[in-house]
C-alpha cells in the first residue's frame, strides 16, 4: 500500500509541472480535453476510471475492411490529436489498406458507436505509425506528452494503455513505464503492462492523459512486457503530415522504399562509425560490433551427452530492428554470428563434413515468399584473408533483391577459414533490407576482420 | 523325306515329326501321322504331299474351318506351299520344313558368366567404398545400428535391382544369368561412387559449382548406361533399339531434372559449395584477393535487379523454412 501510495504521490508531482502540449500541428487554442489535471492521490481504480473517462472520446477502432465484402480484415486502434479529425495509429494496423488500396479501405469506430471512413495522410515505416484523417471534425483530442518540457515519466511512473483489446470493447490497461528499451537502435518504450492484439495504434498515457507513447507490440515468451512508440515520433509525423502535399495511394511501395533506404543509409553509417572490434576465437579472430544495439547471445555444445565429437562454440548478435513492411516482410535486421568448430577426434574428412553442415546452414537459411524477392544468387570462392598469414578462408556471398523496392536486398556473407584440418571458424553477416553499395561496404569490413589470432 | 512342326501361339516349336514317306495327314483321329488335340481340327483334316516336282502340296480333307493362313487369317486353296510357311487349321499351327531347310549358324557362347571369385571381390569393393563413405560422414556419436543398417539395406537392393533384370532375362530369351547381372550392378555401383567422390573433391578443390550442379547429369546418364548393360547381358538382338530407347528415356529424365532445377534454382538452400567442404589439404585453388572476391559479388546486382521485373512471380516460398 506505501508503494502504490508513493508513486501515486510522484505522478502528482509530475502532473503538476506539466507545459502545454508540444508540436506546431496540435492542438490549437482549444485545451485538449484530455489534458486537464486529475485530481492526484486516491486510490488506483478511481486513477484510471478518471484517466479513461477523459481518454475514451479520443480513442477509435481502427478497422481494416475488404472492399468487397464490407468485413474487417484486420483490427487496431486509434486516437484523435486534433480537432479537425487528425488521428495516429500503426503503420502495421492500415499496411493492408496502404499497399493494397484496391481491396482493402479503413474504417473507425468510436466509442460513442459512431463510425466512418479513414483517410491514410502519411506513413513512418521505421517507427510503425501512421496519420489517418477522419471524415468529420473531432470533439475530442488528446495531447502529446512533451519530453524536453520535464514531461519526461519516471522510471516505475504508471502509465495507462487504452485501446480495443481482441475486439471485445474499449479497454484500459494499468501499467508501468520502464525507460527506453537498452539495446535498441531505434528508441522503444518498455511498458510493463499486458498489451494485447488489436490495442496496437492506441494511446499510452500518463495520468494527466497525455500520451507518452503508442502501443505497439509485445514481447512473445514475456510476461507483460509490451513496448510502446515514443510519443515524439508520433508528433513528428502529424507534423509532417499535416503540412504535407496530399498523399497519392499509388506512390505508397515508393514511399516505403524511400523510408527504408534513409533508414538503412543512417543505420549503416551509424554502424560503421561504432566500428568492429576484432574477438578472439580459438587461434583465430573475427569482428564484433561495438555498437550497443545488439542482442548477444553465446551457446556450446561443451557439455552436452555423450560428449559432442567437436566442439561449437557459437555466439550470435542481433540486432532488435525488426522493420514490419507488410504480413509476409519484417526487414532491417543486422546479424552476425562465429561458430568457433574444433574435432575432438573426428579425423580431417569427418571433420570436414561436421564443418559442412555448420557452414551450409550458415550460408543457407534463406526463406521468404517468392512475390516479395527474387531469387538468391550467390558467388564462393577461396580468398585470403587480411591478415599477415593471409589465413585461405572459403567465401559466399548470397544476395537477393525486394521486387516491391528497387534499391534495397537481402545480403549473406559467410566466410570458413581454411588452414587447419581439426579446427575451424565459421562466421557470418546477414543484412536484411540493405542497398548493394552499403552491403558491400559492411561485408568487406566485416570479412577483413577475419583471420588468424596475431 | 519332310518335318512337320506343331508351333505355338507365340511360333515357338512345340512339337517335330519325322515323316519317312512323301505324304502324311494331321487331324485329331489316330490314324493320322501327326495328331492334335484341338476342337477346332477335324478328325481327318489336312494331308500333305509331295507332288512330282517334289513341292509339298497341301489338300484340305474336307474340313469344316479349312486351312488358313498364319498371317493373313485367309482360307488358303489347295497347292504347293513352301518350307517353313506357317498356316493354321483350327487353332493349331503348323509348319512344314525339307530336309534341306537352313539353319541359322552355330552361335558362340555367350562370354562367360562372372565367377563366383570376381563378384565376391566386386562385392567386397563396393561394400567397403560403402562402409567408408559412412564412417567418414559419421561426425556425431557412432552408433552400431545406425552404422550397419545401410550396409544391410543396400546389398538386399542391390540383390532385388539383379534379380529383378534376371526374372526379365527369364521371361524374355529363356535365361537369367543373375551372376551377370549382378556383376554389372556391383560395378555401377563403384563407379557411382568413385565419380561422386571424385566430382565433390574437384568441385572444392577448385571451388567449382558445376560438379554438383550438374550431378544429376551424370546420375542419369550413369543410370541409362547401366540399364542398357542390363538389356545387352539378357540379349545381344535389337542393340540400336534398347540404345535409342534407353537414351530417349535417358534425355527425358534430364530435361525433366533440368526444368525443375531452373524452376527452384535461387530458391531455398544456396548453391555455394558451403555444404561439400574437404579437408583444406585437397584445395587447389589459390585463395584470391578480397578485391577480386568483392568485385564479383558486385556483378550480381545488375542480374538481381533485372530478376525483380524479369524473374516469374510464383505463389512458391522459398523452401528452406528457418527462424530467419
Amino acid at each position: 500500500m506505501t508503494a502504490r501510495l508513493a508513486v501515486s504521490l510522484l505522478l502528482a508531482a509530475c502532473v503538476a509541472c506539466a507545459p502545454a502540449a508540444r508540436g506546431a500541428g496540435h492542438p490549437p487554442a482549444e485545451t485538449p480535453v484530455a489534458a486537464a489535471p486529475l485530481p492526484p492521490a486516491g486510490p488506483v481504480s478511481a486513477a484510471a476510471e478518471a484517466v479513461y473517462a477523459k481518454v475514451r472520446p479520443a480513442v477509435l477502432q481502427v478497422r481494416t475492411l475488404v472492399d468487397a465484402a464490407g468485413r474487417q480484415s484486420t483490427l487496431g486502434s486509434g486516437f484523435v490529436v486534433s480537432a479537425d479529425g487528425v488521428a495516429v495509429t500503426n503503420y502495421h494496423v492500415v499496411s493492408r489498406a496502404a499497399l493494397e488500396p484496391a481491396t482493402y479501405r479503413l474504417e473507425y469506430l468510436a466509442s460513442d458507436g459512431t463510425r466512418g471512413a479513414l483517410k491514410l495522410l502519411a506513413f513512418d515505416v521505421i517507427h510503425d505509425l501512421a496519420v489517418v484523417k477522419l471524415e468529420r471534425p473531432a470533439t475530442a483530442w488528446l495531447a502529446f506528452a512533451a519530453p524536453e518540457g520535464g514531461d519526461t515519466p519516471a522510471k516505475g511512473e504508471r502509465l495507462f494503455a487504452v485501446g480495443n483489446p481482441l475486439d471485445l470493447g474499449f479497454a484500459i490497461v494499468e501499467g508501468t513505464y520502464n525507460g527506453l528499451v537498452d539495446k535498441s537502435y531505434n528508441e522503444q518504450i518498455h511498458f510493463t503492462g499486458a498489451l494485447n492484439p488489436g490495442m496496437s495504434g492506441g494511446p499510452t498515457v500518463t495520468a494527466a492523459g497525455r500520451v507518452a507513447g503508442v502501443n505497439v507490440s509485445k514481447q512473445v515468451g514475456g510476461e507483460l512486457v509490451s513496448f510502446l512508440v515514443p510519443a515524439h515520433y508520433a508528433a513528428d509525423l502529424v507534423a509532417r503530415a499535416t503540412v504535407a502535399a496530399p498523399r497519392k495511394a499509388a506512390d505508397t511501395r515508393a514511399e516505403i522504399a524511400r523510408q527504408l533506404t534513409a533508414f538503412q543509409a543512417e543505420f549503416y553509417a551509424a554502424v560503421a562509425d561504432k566500428a568492429f572490434r576484432p574477438a578472439k576465437f580459438g587461434p583465430y579472430v573475427a569482428p564484433e560490433s561495438n555498437a550497443t544495439w545488439f542482442d548477444c547471445w553465446a551457446s556450446t555444445n561443451g557439455d552436452d551427452l555423450p560428449p559432442p565429437r567437436a566442439r561449437a562454440d557459437t555466439t550470435r548478435c542481433r540486432t532488435r530492428t525488426s522493420i514490419f513492411v507488410n504480413d509476409e516482410m519484417t526487414t532491417g535486421s543486422l546479424e552476425l554470428s562465429h561458430t568457433h568448430l574444433r574435432s575432438v577426434d573426428l579425423n580431417a574428412i569427418q571433420f570436414a563434413s561436421r564443418l559442412s553442415m555448420v557452414a551450409g546452414a550458415a550460408a543457407g537459411g534463406v526463406s521468404g515468399s517468392r512475390k516479395l524477392y527474387t531469387s538468391t544468387q550467390c558467388r564462393a570462392d577461396f580468398v585470403a584473408a587480411h591478415d599477415s598469414a593471409r589465413t585461405p578462408l572459403r567465401v559466399s556471398w548470397c544476395a537477393r533483391a525486394y521486387r516491391d523496392f528497387p534499391g534495397l536486398y537481402d545480403v549473406w556473407l559467410t566466410a570458413v577459414t581454411q588452414d587447419r584440418s581439426d579446427e575451424a571458424l565459421v562466421s557470418r553477416i546477414a543484412m536484411r533490407g540493405v542497398t548493394y553499395a552499403n552491403a558491400l561496404k559492411l561485408g568487406r569490413t566485416f570479412l577483413d576482420t577475419i583471420g588468424g589470432a596475431p | 523325306m519332310m518335318w512337320i512342326e506343331i508351333l505355338s501361339r507365340h511360333r515357338d516349336v512345340v512339337s517335330r515329326t519325322r515323316i519317312d514317306g512323301d505324304a502324311a495327314t494331321i487331324g485329331r483321329d489316330y490314324s493320322n501321322d501327326v495328331v492334335v488335340d484341338d476342337p477346332y481340327v477335324a478328325a481327318r483334316h489336312v494331308r500333305l504331299a509331295r507332288d512330282d516336282a517334289g513341292q509339298v502340296v497341301v489338300e484340305d480333307l474336307g474340313s469344316r474351318n479349312g486351312v488358313r493362313d498364319d498371317a493373313t487369317g485367309a482360307r488358303v486353296a489347295s497347292g504347293a506351299v513352301a518350307s517353313g510357311r506357317v498356316l493354321r487349321i483350327g487353332e493349331t499351327r503348323f509348319a512344314v520344313r525339307d530336309a534341306d531347310a537352313p539353319v541359322p549358324a552355330e552361335k558362340a557362347l555367350p562370354a562367360a558368366a562372372a565367377s563366383s571369385r570376381t563378384l565376391a571381390a566386386l562385392a567386397v569393393v563396393a561394400l567397403a567404398m560403402q562402409v567408408l563413405d559412412g564412417w567418414m560422414a559419421t561426425t556425431g556419436e557412432f552408433r552400431w545400428t545406425g552404422f550397419l543398417l545401410p550396409q544391410i539395406v543396400t546389398p538386399l537392393v542391390v540383390l532385388a535391382w539383379a534379380g529383378i533384370w534376371a526374372l526379365l532375362g527369364r521371361l524374355l530369351s529363356g535365361s537369367a544369368r543373375f551372376g551377370t547381372h549382378l556383376a554389372v550392378t556391383l560395378v555401377a555401383i563403384i563407379a557411382f561412387d568413385v565419380i561422386a567422390t571424385a566430382g565433390s573433391y574437384v568441385g572444392y578443390a577448385f571451388a567449382w559449382q558445376w560438379p554438383s550442379d550438374y550431378a544429376y547429369v551424370a546420375t542419369t546418364l550413369g543410370l541409362g548406361v547401366l540399364c542398357y548393360a542390363h538389356l545387352r547381358v539378357i540379349g545381344d538382338r535389337h542393340r540400336r533399339l534398347k540404345a535409342v530407347v534407353v537414351g530417349a528415356l535417358g534425355l527425358v529424365a534430364i530435361g525433366t531434372q533440368a526444368l525443375t532445377q531452373a524452376d527452384t534454382r535461387g530458391y531455398g538452400t544456396p548453391s555455394t559449395g558451403m555444404g561439400r567442404l574437404k579437408p583444406p589439404l585437397f584445395r587447389m585453388r589459390p585463395a584470391q584477393d578480397a578485391d577480386a572476391f568483392f568485385g564479383r559479388a558486385a556483378e550480381l546486382q545488375p542480374g538481381l535487379d533485372r530478376a525483380r521485373t524479369d524473374e516469374p512471380v510464383t505463389a512458391g516460398r522459398y523452401t528452406y523454412d528457418d527462424d530467419d
